[in-house]
């Protein structure tokens, strides 16, 4: 095709004349990307603005409306007067492991990371090749074994369950690994004949080095961690140990009628992540994105 | 003893790593061969940890009962401690290495062969045995004893089996399979091009468009999923009412078994929009870090030559987007063989009893291991589901195989 059409490549004016245009449709552009906007926040509002309606107005199939005609906070107030659902326990529950989750898996992929891209070792390549591998291995093969290794250690039905076992990430390993290797080994050297020991090599040199991969990989595991559904609902039975996403879809099957009400209960779960989001957005689409690797 | 089995593992795991990663640091500092250090640490930790926490839990059972089990649990450090204080350090040419090298490599593959190679092994295993917890197994890892050894009859049992459970398989296979064809095609369909038309306007606009779409991917999708039951919900949902203004009765979405849509059952569609909703923002991302990664010279140079900005796109932009594409359509593949949560909260997979119209097989296999107990049936399907992501994956890369580079 450019062969053919090289000869017609004549003067400078021509050229001009055919950079500008960058899109003549700019604006059927904008209004696809728009109307995606669209699709993508009504869902959301209609949630909000459901749990702002009150129960009759709701369920009322003659006067359906967008926008609630009585606003009022009292699926709110439901929501957290309700004795049997105290929410903070498990908002607490939810950040604890979301918090623990991240520190131990920042930690250990951080310093495996370091060791593969900083050292050299036999075997080092097999054992890369081995840790890539399991992260092909999909979570649905190993949970069963993974619930039953858990059932050994007595750690089902408890907080502990969904964190002391949890602090190997091969991906976070390799992802790390990727960072580190950028980090020049000159650097590591002069540091070295300072006197400085491995370790303190580590945290004074490498890790500041690579704080923002550090956060955007963080922000990943709270999300994921935050937003985990499967595995906790595998692992905690009891009411009072339970993580954000299980408890909601409890209160979602105790309350299917009362709709206001669940919007309310899922409001309250999807906010704080959104809340995050909008403050450190760049790190989240990172951390989502980085090196093309779904959680 | 049965109350004793989780202290052994911790007794053993904790002083296994503590050991393991402490002593090659000492042996390094004493110039001795750190790898050995790292090596005896195991050892003497797992030893320690066992012998030394049954000791202490046995002396202070009688003197201090309430913290026994706590105590037990330093058991590791009465012959860590001497080896780490009284290990000689070698005389003549002091040559350290690395001693963080062997501390942290050697509890990885301790981990690794413990606690990630096992689970792999035990889900093989598990496939053939008629497995549950609650019954007294054999010797090694519960498998033999109760959980009697069933050979193949599992997999017979797939392809020809009539009773209840194959049948529910094998629904949960056809549906597994209508849902990742409907949505990876769409999926790429959307997100393609809503990628290179984010990309073509202004940076600034780009970067509001770009969060907004990546709004869904970071919400929970028990969340997503409850959201969108609402808007599919029979009587009160919005989208009966979008529906019914182009004038079409009201649809229970999500209880109607009979009514399909191009032979995707409502129920499987809806739960199909939810999930599409929630991950397109995902890909569309990716595809726009790939869209900047494409050099500009030769799309200018296409336009140069007076291609149309549709022509750039299917000739240049296109072709040149296709690894990328490769990988989007693995991973969307992967993650749609796996749908679980917006399956489970809208729909908890039916309508239909058994052979309901949206249960997948990670549903499936979930029902059957944790709600009957049915684990080596559950562990069979897992593996079905694995070969299958195998086989898919395989296909992909060759489908989209290349060689040229640019």
């Amino acid at each position: 095709m450019s062969e053919k059409a090289m000869p017609r490549l004549k003067a400078d004016t021509s050229v001009n004349k055919m950079t500008p245009p960058r899109f003549k449709a700019i604006w059927i552009v904008y209004a696809v990307l728009i109307a995606g906007c669209v699709v993508t926040v009504v869902p959301f509002l209609y949630t909000i603005l459901a749990s702002f309606k009150t129960h009759a107005e709701i369920i009322d199939p003659h006067h359906q409306s967008f926008f609630p005609r009585h606003f009022t906070a009292e699926n709110y107030k439901t929501i957290f007067d309700d004795p049997s659902l105290p929410i903070e326990r498990f908002y607490l529950n939810s950040i604890l492991v979301a918090v623990s989750n991240v520190v131990t898996l920042l930690l250990s992929s951080a310093v495996f990371g370091f060791i593969f891209a900083k050292y050299h070792f036999r075997y080092k390549k097999v054992l890369f090749g081995y840790v890539l591998l399991t992260m092909m291995i999909p979570f649905q093969l190993t949970m069963i074994p993974s619930y039953l290794i858990l059932l050994k250690f007595d750690l089902t039905n408890k907080l502990w369950g969904l964190i002391l076992l949890n602090w190997f990430d091969a991906f976070g390993i390799f992802l790390m690994r990727q960072f580190m290797r950028n980090v020049p080994d000159e650097l590591l050297d002069a540091a070295r004949v300072d006197g400085a020991t491995e370790w303190q090599i580590f945290f004074r040199i490498v890790i500041p080095q690579i704080k923002p991969a550090l956060a955007a990989y963080g922000t990943f595991i709270f999300i994921s961690s935050w937003n985990a559904y499967l595995w906790p609902l595998i692992v905690l039975k009891d009411q009072d140990v339970r993580t954000l996403p299980i408890i909601l879809t409890w209160y979602n099957d105790r309350h299917t009628s009362n709709l206001g009400l669940v919007m309310a209960a899922s409001v309250l779960l999807v906010m704080p992540i959104l809340m995050v989001y909008f403050f450190f957005q760049r790190w989240f689409v990172r951390g989502f994105t980085l090196s093309g690797f779904k959680g | 003893m049965d109350d004793l089995q989780p202290l052994i593992l911790y007794w053993g795991l904790t002083w296994a790593v503590v050991g393991s990663a402490v002593t090659p640091l000492i042996f390094d500092r004493r110039a001795r061969n750190p790898w050995w250090g790292g090596l005896i640490g195991l050892i003497v930790g797992i030893i320690s940890g066992e012998v030394c926490g049954y000791g202490l839990l046995k002396i202070f059972e009688t003197l201090w009962s309430d913290y026994a089990r706590w105590i037990s649990i330093f058991g590791g450090l009465v012959l860590l401690l001497p080896l780490w204080i009284f290990l000689k350090p070698r005389v003549g040419e002091g040559l350290r290495t690395h001693g963080i090298v062997p501390g942290t490599i050697v509890p990885l593959v301790f981990y690794l062969v413990s606690l990630s190679a096992l689970p792999m092994i035990w889900a093989i295993a598990l496939a053939f045995f008629e497995y549950d917890p609650a019954q007294k197994g054999g010797p090694i890892l519960g498998l033999g004893g109760e959980n009697k050894y069933v050979g193949t009859q599992y997999f017979e049992d797939m392809i020809e089996g009539d009773s209840r459970n194959p049948r529910e398989f094998r629904n949960s296979l056809e549906t597994t399979l209508k849902f990742t064809v409907v949505v990876v095609p769409l999926n790429l369909l959307i997100t393609v091009p809503l990628a290179s038309m984010i990309e073509s306007v202004h940076q600034r606009v780009r970067v509001v468009f770009r969060s907004i779409y990546f709004l869904p991917v970071v919400t929970s999708s028990v969340g997503v999923a409850i959201m969108w039951g609402y808007i599919f919900n029979a009587q009160y949902g919005l989208a009966n009412d979008v529906t019914g203004m182009a004038g079409v009765k009201p649809i229970a979405w999500l209880q109607d078994p009979r009514i399909t849509i191009l032979g995707v059952p409502v129920a499987l569609f809806a739960v199909i929009i939810a999930y599409l909703w929630q991950d397109f923002g995902y890909n569309t991302v990716i595809f726009i870090a790939a869209l900047q990664g494409i050099p500009d010279h030769l799309k200018e140079a296409a336009r140069v030559d007076g291609a149309t900005p549709l022509q750039v796109f299917w000739h240049i932009t296109l072709p040149l987007l296709r690894p990328t594409i490769m990988f989007a359509s693995v991973f969307t593949v992967i993650s749609s063989f796996q749908v679980f949560d917006i399956i489970q909260v809208m729909t908890q997979g039916g309508p239909g009893r058994v052979e309901g119209k949206t249960k997948v097989m990670v549903l499936n296999i979930y029902e059957n291991a944790f709600r009957f107990g049915r684990m080596g049936w559950a562990a069979a399907m897992s593996l079905v589901l694995v070969a299958m992501m195998l086989l898919f994956t395989l296909f992909q890369l060759w489908a989209f195989r290349s060689d040229w580079e640019y």
